[in-house]
Parts: C-alpha cells; structure tokens; sequence
C-alpha cells in the first residue's frame, strides 16, 4: 500500500521557516492510517518532515509528558471550508484530505500590524 | 582589509548592512526572516560567521535560528524554554500574582570563553544557557529563584531580561538587567545572585530605594574595565565603579533623564554615548530633534552630537537594544530608530550618516569588525 500523502498549505511566516516556496507542503502517513489520522497526527508528521515548525503551531508537551501542547490561541485550521480549529487534536481528517484531493490550510488569525 | 557587519533586527525582518572599513559605502542584504519580529541578532565572539538570531511573533511565538555563514543561510535550533517551576509566581502590573510563562527571547549573549555556549534573557524574566550552540536550552533556576524574584513587576514592555554582560577576565562573573526588577549579579557562572542595584533610585515606587524593583533599561561596559558600568534608566544615567556594588547619578547636564539604549567607545572606555528620549510618556526626542549625547570621561559633563541628524519634526524612538560599537580605530557609533532610519558615525559621534533611511521600526543593532 502507498502511505497517505496529505498537503498542508502553511502561513507566510511558516513558509519561511520551512523554505519552501509553493502553496502547500506534503507529508506522508503510514498505509492504513486513514481511520486514526486527526489533526493532531498531521501536525506531529509535519513536525518529523520540518523540525523548525517545532512550537510555532502547538506548545511543546509540558515537562515530563509526550502529550504535545494545546494548539496556540492565533492559529486556525481549515478543511473544506470547515473550521476544524473548536474540535482541537483529535479532529478527524475528512476522506478528501486524506485522498489528498482537498488540502489542510493552517491559517494565522488575521491579528496585528 | 576590515569589514564592518551591522547585524539589525525589526519589527518586519531582520536586515545585514556591510561596509569596508572606510565605513563609507554601505550594503543592506535582507529581509531576512520578512514577516518575523527580529528581536536581536548577535555574533559568536570566536567565530565571526556564527550568528544566532531571536525571532516572534504572536501567532507563533519564538523560534531561534542559527547561521554558519555569516547570514546568508540559517536553521532553525532550539526554541524550547522551559522554567524549572511553572507553578511559581511574579507579580503582575497590579501586585497581584501570576505564574511565569515564557513569551520570547529578547537578549542572545554567546560567552567569551567557550564556544558553543551562550546566554538567552527571556520573557518573563529569566536566563538560560545552552551548551549545544543553540540546540537545547536550560534554566538557570537561581535567577528566578532570588528572595526577591516573586515580587518582581513587568514594564510597560513586558518582564523582559534584556540585557546580558560578561566579564572578560572573569567568565564566572555575569550582570543581568530586568525590566522592571533592576540589575542582577552572579560570581559562579550564573548559579547564584545578588541585586545590584544600590544607590538607584525608583521614582515610581512607594518606597524609593527597595533592593528590587527599578525599571532599567540598558548597561554597558568597556572590556577593559569590568569593574566599571554604565547603566541607562528609567529616570536617570548612572555609573558604577565597584561591579555595580553602589551606582552614582551622572545624568548632569543632559536634555532629559529618560532613554533606553547606552554604550562605551570600543577604543576610549570612558567616553559613553546616550540617546536622549523627551519622557515615559513622551517617546520621542525633545524638541523633535535626535541627538546623541556623549560623555568623554563618562560623568555629568555631556555634549550633545547632532551634525547628520534631525534637527526638527523628528518624532521616532531608540529602543534599549538598538546601538552598537564597533571595534575600528575610531570606533563606530550605530543606532536605529522606530521610524526605520539606521544612523552611523565612523568618527566617534562627531558626524552622522543615514545608512539606511526606510527599514521596519528597528528593534536591534549589533556592530562586528571583521577581519
């Protein structure tokens, strides 16, 4: 089986920590993932693929747990035009993301100068 | 032939600007890092390509890069910050208390004696080193953990350790600053500390002289004489001639007691250069003209350096982090401002040039000769 190839398309300020250029970035998951990948799973292949996005997206796991930190408060996260943002880590991947026919869009809350 | 570096960090980026040591003819490369807050980029004394910047921004808060090339390519390192004890509290602007949360790296010392080691001030305030060249970070709980560490108050910046001094011939001893906690010093390397803010005063506490509490804003030395610092505060320019054991007023004849940034003469450590700033609510020079005072024998006796600068209608800010020496023979004197304009004397402060005049609001100015 192919593993699953999921497009994130990432913030300016990311793209410039990750150095690629094109509209979305794509990371893969293992075969037969697809029933257990939530957003959650997604950040944490994101952050094997690109070290740098380490704690720019969620907080580091608190001292002493390997449960990664909660999502920060000006990051939102879209699928399909559905805000997956309220369902936090555990929201399920819709199939078209996992198709990888639809992309994951992490978005900067439109905030500051 | 010598090579001078300035090392600028911005609200919107941060930015390298070279000259050859005529100091005449400058190039700016950058953004770099556009979008990004670049809270201060420093130079590894042993290797003057090593470079380590502190980057923000709210959405996705701090990240820590390296370069190896003097800045044309970077990596991301370290950015986990952890406090020793996150149930511990400081007080808040009203005295209530709050748990320390750690926000961004303001300050990035590398030490003088061991590559690969360098200082990090946080906020909220506290101190970390790493020993992996920016790779991982640990707390030096000491700081934190000073008797007066819980009543400590953040500045309208925020609880920020913004200032890192070390001692050439003693690489144990280390100064901090904290705003608005005041100065700090440690003879192990960190592990233990003093205040050290005698002989200040705090104009804007119910008690005027507590062991903390004071709103500084910069100190500087000259490598030559550790024993002797120049601080910039909240209300006032002080010296200390005992490794900040009592500090003594000097502001004298100065246009206003109020400025953030300070620094020493690389070749003349007594001659020490200020950026007047009209108030703490007015943050703007006076009078709407920018000048840069300068004492020769670092006491109350200080001219005002004008000829390049504004004389009227000027109306940004120099923040604490935002002037820098050079090491030339004279020594070059840079400062950047809130407006973006970035201003160079190669001649001491007796001459100003624009080097740049359009830059996002500047936050950091850094000085390498190199070569």
């Amino acid at each position: 089986m192919e593993p699953l190839r999921i497009h994130v398309a990432l913030p300016a300020h990311l793209r410039r920590l990750t150095g690629t250029s094109g509209s979305a970035v794509t990371v893969e998951l293992p075969p037969g993932a697809g029933g257990a990948v939530t957003l959650g799973t997604v950040l944490d292949a994101l952050e094997r693929a690109y070290p740098a996005l380490r704690g720019t997206i969620r907080d580091y796991p608190a001292a002493g747990s390997s449960t990664p930190g909660p999502l920060r408060p000006f990051v939102r996260f879209f699928a399909l035009e559905d805000d997956l943002t309220p369902a936090g880590q555990s929201a399920p991947m819709p199939p078209e993301v996992l198709s990888g026919k639809e992309v994951l869009r992490i978005i900067g809350a439109i905030a500051g100068g | 032939m010598s090579q001078v570096r300035l090392l600028v960090g911005t609200r919107k980026g941060g930015f390298i600007v070279t000259s050859d040591a005529a100091r005449k003819q400058w190039e700016i490369s950058g953004p770099h890092f556009g979008g990004w807050e670049v809270f201060h980029i420093e130079a590894s004394p042993h290797d003057p390509d090593r470079l380590y910047a502190s980057l923000w921004t709210a959405w996705h808060g701090a990240v820590i890069q390296r370069s190896g090339d003097g800045g044309r390519t970077w990596e991301a390192v370290g950015n986990q910050f952890v406090y020793a004890d996150a149930d511990a509290t400081h007080q808040d602007f009203d005295g209530k208390p709050i748990p320390w949360r750690f926000k961004r790296v303001w300050h990035l010392e590398p030490t003088l004696d061991r590559p690969g080691t360098l200082y990090a001030g946080v906020e909220d305030a506290a101190l970390f080193r790493s020993d992996d060249d920016g790779d991982t970070w640990e707390e030096l709980t000491g700081l934190r953990r000073h008797p007066t560490g819980a009543s400590w108050q953040p500045g309208a910046g925020g609880m920020g350790l913004h200032t890192i001094v070390l001692d050439p011939a003693d690489p144990r001893r280390v100064f901090v600053a904290i705003s608005a906690a005041g100065v700090f010093r440690s003879e192990d390397a960190g592990e233990t500390w003093q205040t050290a803010n005698k002989g200040l005063r705090a104009t804007y506490t119910p008690e005027p002289e507590p062991e903390a509490g004071y709103c500084v804003h910069k100190i500087a030395t000259h490598p030559s004489r550790p024993q002797t610092l120049f601080m910039q505060k909240h209300g006032g320019v002080y010296r200390s001639d005992d490794a900040g054991g009592s500090w003594t007023n000097i502001s004298g004849n100065l246009s206003s007691d109020f400025g953030f940034p300070i620094s020493v003469n690389a070749n003349e450590p007594e001659t020490v250069y200020v950026v007047p700033i009209t108030s703490d609510t007015q943050h703007y020079p006076p009078d709407g003209a920018l000048r840069v005072w300068r004492s020769r024998r670092g006491n109350a006796e200080w001219e005002s350096l004008g000829e390049g600068l504004p004389a009227r209608d000027c109306y940004v800010n120099v923040l604490r982090e935002a002037m820098a020496v050079d090491r030339l023979d004279p020594s070059g004197i840079y400062f950047g401002t809130t407006g973006g304009q970035l201003y160079g004397s190669p001649t001491g402060g007796d001459r100003w040039d624009a080097l740049a005049m359009h830059l996002p609001p500047i936050l950091s100015v850094e000085a390498q000769a190199i070569g």
